[in-house]
């Protein structure tokens, strides 16, 4: 199956138009709630994260975001062809254990990085020729689709 | 953001963004809206009922919210849609803001309530 694509413009407004879609992409590709829930989290954040830091909120940009189904594995690549990501950047993000006492010790920014790397089996960053990825893996759950469902009774 | 404020007794207060997402969007106008709310109290409940999803700087203004809560006090969480306990859990935000079902669960043995 080819890889579902979406766009979307360098606006933060668009972002939450994106989720719907990927909901309906994960749906589509037959990805459990759960499964699917996850991937719109780390998704909506490596977008963000584009329009925010790649983009400088300019808008008038694309961020290009492409889902992969291979097996139980999906893909998931963000391309941006804005300001590249310091390097180490994706090295150094982690959600720190925090001293649960100590409310003061808690972050207000600064988390999506590190979530992704928590929730995704594997994340990459590089560019080339201008065009930033970051790609991340999972193995998601599925279920079967109503017209297998059928066909099977 | 609009956000419907209730002050309850025993120094509680209710608030429910109107929005749908606590996201990157609306978070600065409900930290702007909220934060010059809290003082003066010891128990503070978001009600997530009109909520469906949520991302990290949206956590980020509750995290806020909870810094601005004068020293003892609480923040809980009600109405939590699954979206947004499942981005609570990842962050582990869920071990110092409790959610609950209900506005009035959450509300529990705060006194008075």
């Amino acid at each position: 199956m080819a890889p579902a694509i979406h766009k979307v413009e360098s606006d933060l407004e668009k972002v939450a138009e994106l989720a719907a879609q990927l909901n309906e992409t994960c749906a589509e590709l037959g990805i459990d709630q759960a499964s699917a829930i996850t991937l719109e989290i780390c998704i909506v954040e490596a977008v963000n994260n584009a329009i925010e830091h790649a983009y400088g909120r300019r808008t008038g940009n694309l961020v290009e975001v492409s889902l992969d189904l291979r097996g139980t594995k999906l893909v998931v690549e963000i391309c941006d062809t804005g300001t590249a990501m310091q390097a180490g950047r994706l090295d150094a993000a982690c959600l720190a254990v925090h001293d649960m006492e100590d409310v003061s010790s808690w972050p207000e920014r600064g988390m999506g990085l590190g979530m992704i790397k928590d929730a995704m089996d594997e994340v990459q960053y590089t560019t080339t020729h201008g065009v930033n990825k970051l790609m991340f893996s999972t193995h998601v759950k599925l279920v079967p689709s109503p017209c297998a469902v059928e066909a099977a009774t | 953001m609009d956000i419907q404020f209730e002050e309850r007794q025993y120094g509680v207060l209710v608030l429910q963004p109107q929005a749908a997402r606590l996201d990157a969007v609306s978070s600065p106008g409900f930290r702007l809206s909220a934060l010059p709310r809290i003082a003066g109290h010891s128990l503070v409940v978001v009600d997530l009922a009109k909520m469906t999803a949520a991302d990290s700087t949206g956590l980020g203004a509750l995290v806020a919210l909870l810094k601005a809560i004068p020293g003892g006090g609480h923040l809980r969480l009600a109405c939590v849609p699954v979206a947004i306990r499942a981005l609570m859990a990842l962050t582990r935000l869920d071990h110092v803001i409790r959610s609950f079902d209900t506005v009035d669960a959450a509300l529990g043995d705060h006194a008075g309530a």
